[in-house]
């Protein structure tokens, strides 16, 4: 059985005003996505887990790609193989992330993005056991990104991952394991989509709203949509996913409309009867639990609560558009 | 005006003739310079790059100490590696005195500094994100200080520069420890020293003249260097 990886005394400065975690512990093939606002500690946490502080020793077990890689003198493949111990397994990598053609080109003439890739790639390429990537989506453009997330996610299977990201979307993709972040501290760790459906940090729940974060599997495919089952709920989504893929689905709960009755069939549109569960004040809004498997929240305003005349326990239909629910991952 | 006119005319005469002496003079001073500015390189790049990365304590008064040493006079470690290498001093047996040794030796010590120094200033000032990428890259001794010389090249050859334009324009340390004997150890330095105290001011000039070339030659090949790695980045 491949031992835990523990990290001690992570804080910094000694007083701990930027960083203030103490140990933090990854199972030995566990990936964690950190997720946290600006100034959270974050990369501080990356860099003592990497061990690049100065004055503090390289830990030599961790594969560690910082937020701003940078291209070095020479050609991309003379940067792709730097420290690397198996250049073709880097070179395959590289020829995955769509930077095969440019291993003669000068790193320089590289674009952002396209030298994110050569980090991520030449990162990837060690045999390190944990691997720690700050932001590694941060200059990847919105088509490449699935292949990204594809790569990060085939090269660590088997090892640990530690990923840091402000990015929700990215983190539930990348992730089984969520972490959030704020003022140094960890305020919070599980199952990716149960922290991201239900933040307890205040100012995470500002950043990221209440939203619905789903995780099921896809049974029948429907023209351009499929169906997937999500606990008991079964919903439609435009997605090229196949039956029996895993897929990952977030929906902000804002985008939930709630009727008192059933209302006319609508195209493209889930709609899941339930019960109030649970009414609680957000600010101005008012969020609705439903009592479905999995619960389902909703925010509407507190005049459309009275128009609803619902109360705990009113039967009432939560209509969710199919255009308002993103995808985030399928594996 | 006729005066300068003449010492001008009787250079050139001095030149024309090229004399053996003058070539030898020419010869042991590139031997000597280059020789000690190469060995300051060799020891001083790698500890600059060394201490340019590193964050230690007390690695300010180090470098306070390189400042100090960049500024000694010439003439100070003159004395001092006399009394080195004098008869009765530790390191009097090598038998060193007023050889060419002796010369290169105290102007490794004067070019060392400057070597060091130039490079540390050079490596603090790359990016924190380069500084960040090498130590994620983890990499062993050598291959990171080649890749850190790259990155701060054009500092390293100012440096390399600035450690040859001090010994090539010296005189007091290789006069100290060289003792200026012709044939021997007489540079073009302490060759001009002593023709203008004999008052052959010809000869002086011309010395300094071909003083000067050297410098422009080695200086205008050095920034020929850094432009290139810029035309070849």
């Amino acid at each position: 059985m491949p031992e835990d990886h523990r990290f001690a005394d992570l804080r910094f400065p000694t007083d701990g005003s930027v960083l203030d975690v103490g140990e933090f512990t990854l199972a030995a093939r566990e990936r964690v996505g950190i997720f946290g606002p600006n100034g959270a500690g974050k990369t501080t946490m990356l860099r003592m887990i990497a061990g690049t502080m100065p004055g503090s020793d390289r830990r030599s077990s961790v594969a560690y790609l910082p937020q701003r890689p940078h291209a070095f003198r020479g050609t991309t493949s003379f940067n792709l193989d730097l420290g690397v111990d198996d250049p073709d397994r880097a070179a395959v990598l590289a020829e995955r992330l769509g930077i095969g053609g440019q291993l003669g080109a000068p790193a320089d003439r590289l674009s952002g993005g396209e030298r994110q890739r050569l980090a991520i790639a030449r990162t990837l390429a060690s045999d390190r056991p944990v691997v720690a990537l700050d932001e590694p989506l941060a200059a990847i453009e919105r088509a490449s990104r699935d292949v990204v997330i594809e790569v990060i996610r085939s090269e660590t299977a088997g090892r640990a991952l530690v990923c840091v990201t402000h990015d929700l979307d990215a983190a539930l993709a990348i992730a089984e394991t969520l972490v959030v972040m704020d003022r140094g501290r960890i305020s919070q760790r599980g199952p990716a989509h149960e922290v991201a459906a239900d933040p307890t940090d205040e100012r995470v729940r500002e950043i990221i709203g209440i939203t619905n974060v789903l995780s099921g599997e896809v049974i029948d495919r429907v023209g351009a949509f499929a169906q997937a089952r999500f606990g008991k709920l079964q919903l439609t989504i435009a997605t090229s996913a196949e039956p029996g893929d895993s897929i990952v689905i977030r929906f902000a709960a804002a985008t939930v409309a709630v009727h008192g009755r059933e209302p006319a069939a609508g195209s493209q549109r889930n709609l899941v009867r339930g019960r109030i569960d649970g009414i609680a004040d957000r600010g101005p809004m008012v969020e609705l639990t439903l009592d479905s498997h999995p619960p389902l929240a909703a925010v509407v305003t507190p005049g459309a609560l009275d128009a609803l005349e619902a109360s705990r326990g009113t039967e009432v239909w939560f209509a969710i558009k199919t255009a308002a629910i993103d995808v985030v991952a399928v594996r | 005006m006729a005066f300068l006119l003449d010492v001008l005319t009787d250079a050139w005469d001095y030149l024309a003739g090229s004399p053996e002496e003058l070539l030898e003079i020419v010869a042991l001073t590139l031997m000597v310079s280059l020789s000690a500015t190469a060995l300051a390189a060799l020891l001083g790049v790698p500890l600059g790059v060394w201490l340019g990365g590193a964050s230690f304590r007390g690695r300010g008064g180090v470098m306070a100490a390189i400042n100090v040493g960049m500024g000694i006079p010439p003439v100070l470690a003159g004395l001092f590696v006399l009394l080195l290498l004098w008869g009765e001093g530790p390191l009097g047996e090598l038998g060193l005195l007023f050889t060419p040794g002796a010369m290169v030796a105290v102007q490794t010590l004067l070019a060392l500094p400057i070597a060091i120094g130039v490079t540390a200033a050079a490596v603090s000032g790359l990016s924190p994100a380069t500084m960040e990428q090498l130590r994620a890259l983890d990499l062993p001794r050598g291959p990171r200080t080649r890749l850190v010389i790259s990155e701060a090249r054009a500092g390293v050859v100012a440096a390399i520069a600035a450690a040859f334009g001090r010994v090539v324009s010296e005189v007091g340390a290789v006069l100290i420890v060289g003792g200026n004997i012709a044939g021997e150890t007489r540079v073009l330095t302490t060759a001009i020293v002593q023709e203008s105290r004999q008052a052959r001011f010809g000869a002086a000039v011309a010395l300094g003249l071909v003083l000067l070339g050297i410098s422009l030659i080695v200086n205008l090949g050095l920034t020929w260097l850094q432009g290139w790695e810029r035309r070849h980045a």
